[in-house]
């Protein structure tokens, strides 16, 4: 009954609507009848926003791909939510997953079409991924560009012909990126009082991803959080505004005052979590100091961004690295995050289990394997000469460079072994 | 009187023959003596061994002639570099080929020793050893938004593949890649230094919004570090190693040029020509700019406008192709490149510590003073 109504309903306002769509509708209902089905269900078809408003009358554009419906169509008439999405971090999702491919092997020439624009002297878009250069187009197009293609596709969220706020409103569709093992958010959520209670009253009682992170209807998601998406604090010029900006939502449902204490909670625990990730990353610094990873980082296929050199910073890698190094990026990407983002969303097993013990077991992990490693190291020095005064050397500058020397013990410990050179 | 006649008429016969020039017309000091030794193409390259033979390249053939006259083919098909290793029993040949070059080491008869294949354009060939040949070749693919450059170094023993590095790798906006071949090809002119651990080259720098230009650097051939030591304008990419191994002769400007001390680039000597067409002798004593020959900081001769040199490896003499001849100029006053150092080892470690930046010049210095010091 219902299915016949709604077909009845569409029948008749279509002679209305397909004056908006002319001349697409006649084909597409054929051709495509779920996308005309799903725009004539919609505010667009409603307010006379038709086909080409969108996609342009280029059908052969259309049709090789090139006339992709971007924010910046949606934008003349939505800017507010523009505006604010442009100032979040979903405004930056884009920049953060692409880097030029042109000196990667067996790639597809139309990826350039992603940062360059025909007669571009120069990239739209400096900031490059390590990770995103690591990977094949196809692995690249799934595994990053789907999710940080946020940045130029309102799509990415409402879906492509369909206007129904329902559908964003459903914390479902922030989980198609804020799940998984670098940044559960979604599942540590679902588990956690604001998620259950949810499931069970609604999100009157039961806070979602919208109510917290995109309130009274904003666009910008970054609102109220005071690290970067690495984990990483801000400075806190820029912190304490957000974090009033984040009690206030609180204060919707609690006292401002135990919002703040539950939130300051979460920053010792980031804080506790930052010194355990730090302690891990010296041991790392000191064995490539020492030239014992295994690989070291001369020894295998440069990184994409900063060549043969360590990286332990938002650009490591998890790939064409030493093994202490993978454990150091399960350890700062999985279990750190899982730490510190269980902490503000309230959810104990995500901040102990998976984050805190896992955080803690790998830096037990990373220090026998770093023992292990210097031994095997001695073994080698009895075996060969002693280390030359090129190889003190190495490592003096390595010390000096990432700060572990000052300058004038530098130049001291430098002149040592200069000396003995003589 | 009558065989002064003969040989004009023989020399105006000669050269309406073969369209090359019979004489040099060059300002000379006195003392000096030029002798037609071989015939070489407008343009092309040439090089001087060191038991006297020139190899040229004539109507489109890479030939071997000795200072007796008797000529060898080596290769057929034009050169873009030649280049006698340092004993000079040995030639290196860059022949184009269809999608890349071919580097070939001939022997004194114009035997093949050794051939290989090298990817992109060799611009040029240089030898760190008796064994082992350096060549520098550009490689340019083209999109349309510009044309991505790649300078690689190919470093050769002569038999297996060559090893190549990446030395420099920029994209050119679209009116830079249509500039004329002579002037976007003249650069990556490998100079090795004279302790053979280190060679210096020019590469081109794109930037987006001013002129482009070249980068002179410096690369340690083991430990691959190096640095910029100056910058050149865009047809002036040609870098010659002073013989203490520790400057460089470089442009300056369009109408100067300059020597450099290494590794900070900072401007030690300066002659006012060109550095077009340069060479320097073997022990630094006479320079070659724009057809102006240097002792010192004196101008001593000229040559014709458009002659090129190479000073033969003794020192004894310049040879010089100026219209499809190469003639040798003899009578200088110049000496074999200086001995190395008796602690040459010492010297190459600190060497190669300061490439990596593992010490600083000033340290660099310090150790050489110090042993010096203790002699």
């Amino acid at each position: 009954m219902m299915k016949s109504l709604i077909c009845a309903v569409l029948l008749l306002s279509a002679p209305v609507l397909a004056g908006a769509a002319e001349p697409c509708l006649p084909c597409h209902a054929e051709k495509t009848p779920a996308a005309v089905a799903q725009w004539q269900g919609s505010a667009h078809a409603k307010a006379g926003v038709g086909c080409e408003k969108c996609h342009g009358s280029d059908h052969d554009k259309i049709v090789k791909g090139e006339a992709k419906v971007g924010m910046k169509v949606c934008a003349p008439c939505h800017q507010k939510a523009y505006q604010e999405h442009r100032a979040s971090r979903h405004g930056m999702g884009l920049h953060s997953g692409w880097g030029c491919t042109r000196n990667l092997s067996d790639r597809k020439p139309g990826e350039c079409r992603f940062c360059h624009e025909e007669g571009d002297e120069a990239p739209r878009s400096d900031v490059q991924c390590a990770r995103f250069l690591k990977q094949s187009p196809e692995m690249a197009e799934i595994g990053c560009n789907y999710c940080h293609s946020v940045e130029d596709a309102c799509d990415s969220c409402h879906s492509k012909h369909m206007t129904d706020l329902k559908i964003v409103r459903d914390p479902n569709s922030c989980a198609k990126c804020h799940m998984g093992p670098d940044h559960p958010q979604w599942e540590m959520w679902q588990t956690s009082l604001h998620g259950t209670l949810n499931a069970s009253t609604g999100r009157k009682t039961g806070p979602d991803c919208q109510t917290c992170h995109m309130p009274k209807g904003t666009h910008n998601v970054s609102i109220g959080i005071t690290m970067n998406s690495g984990g990483v604090p801000y400075p806190a010029a820029k912190a304490q505004p957000a974090r009033g900006d984040m009690v206030n939502i609180c204060s919707d449902c609690h006292a401002p005052s135990f919002a703040r204490k539950e939130l300051e909670r979460g920053d010792q625990v980031r804080s506790q979590s930052i010194a355990i990730l730090k302690e891990a990353e010296h041991v790392i610094w000191d064995l490539n100091d020492r030239g014992l990873l295994d690989p070291m980082p001369e020894n295998r296929p440069p990184h994409p961004l900063s060549g043969q050199r360590l990286v332990t910073d938002s650009q490591m890698l998890y790939e064409d690295t030493s093994h202490i190094e993978r454990l150091f990026f399960k350890m700062k990407k999985y279990d750190y995050a899982r730490t510190v983002k269980g902490a503000y969303h309230q959810n104990p097993a995500y901040t102990h289990w998976y984050g805190n013990a896992e955080l803690k077991m790998d830096l037990v992990d990373i220090k026998s394997e770093a023992s292990r490693l210097k031994e095997r190291g001695k073994k080698g020095e009895s075996k060969a000469a002693a280390p030359g005064a090129e190889d003190e050397l190495k490592v003096l500058k390595k010390k000096f460079e990432r700060g572990a020397l000052s300058e004038a013990e530098y130049a001291r410990e430098k002149g040592k072994v200069l000396e003995k050179m003589r | 009187m009558k065989n002064l006649l003969l040989t004009l008429c023989a020399v105006i016969a000669l050269g309406s023959l073969t369209g090359c020039a019979a004489t040099l017309p060059a300002q000379l000091p006195a003392g000096f003596q030029v002798k037609p030794v071989a015939r070489s193409d407008s343009g092309t390259p040439f090089d001087a061994g060191r038991n006297g033979h020139f190899a040229t390249v004539t109507d489109g053939t890479v030939a071997l002639t000795d200072l007796q006259g008797k000529r060898v083919t080596v290769a057929n098909g034009g050169a873009s570099a030649l280049s006698f290793s340092p004993g000079g029993h040995r030639l290196a040949v860059a022949l184009a080929t269809t999608g890349g070059s071919l580097l070939r080491i001939v022997d004194l008869n114009g035997a093949t020793l050794g051939e290989t294949k090298v990817a992109g354009r060799i611009t040029s060939v240089a030898w760190r050893s008796e064994k082992e040949v350096l060549a520098g070749a550009l490689n340019i693919r083209k999109y349309s938004f510009g044309s991505q450059m790649v300078s690689l170094l190919f470093q050769w023993d002569g038999s297996g593949v060559p090893v190549a590095t990446t030395l420099n790798d920029v994209t050119l906006r679209p009116h830079v890649a249509k500039l004329p071949e002579q002037l976007l090809y003249n650069q990556l002119l490998i100079a090795v230094s004279p302790y053979r651990d280190e060679i210096a080259f020019t590469s081109l720098k794109d930037p987006p919004l001013f002129t482009p230009y070249l980068r002179v650097l410096i690369r340690n051939l083991d430990t691959g570090g190096g640095s910029e030591v100056g910058q050149v304008q865009l047809g002036q990419g040609k870098v010659m190693y002073a013989p203490d191994g520790e400057s460089l002769v470089i442009a300056d400007t369009d109408k100067a040029t300059r020597r450099i001390s290494l590794p900070e680039g900072k401007p030690v000597e300066n002659w006012p020509s060109a550095a077009v067409n340069s060479a320097l002798s073997p022990s630094g004593r006479y320079l070659l700019l724009d057809g102006h020959l240097y002792r010192k900081e004196k101008a001593i001769a000229t040559f014709p406008a458009g002659s090129r040199g190479v000073f033969v490896p003794d020192g004894s003499a310049i040879a010089v192709s100026y219209q499809g001849q190469l003639f040798l100029v003899s009578g200088l006053e110049d000496a074999a490149a200086p001995a190395p150092p008796a602690d040459l080892d010492r010297v190459l470690r600190l060497r190669r510590l300061r490439s990596q930046g593992l010490i600083t010049d000033q340290e660099y210095q310090k150790q050489l003073e110090g042993k010096e010091s203790t002699r």
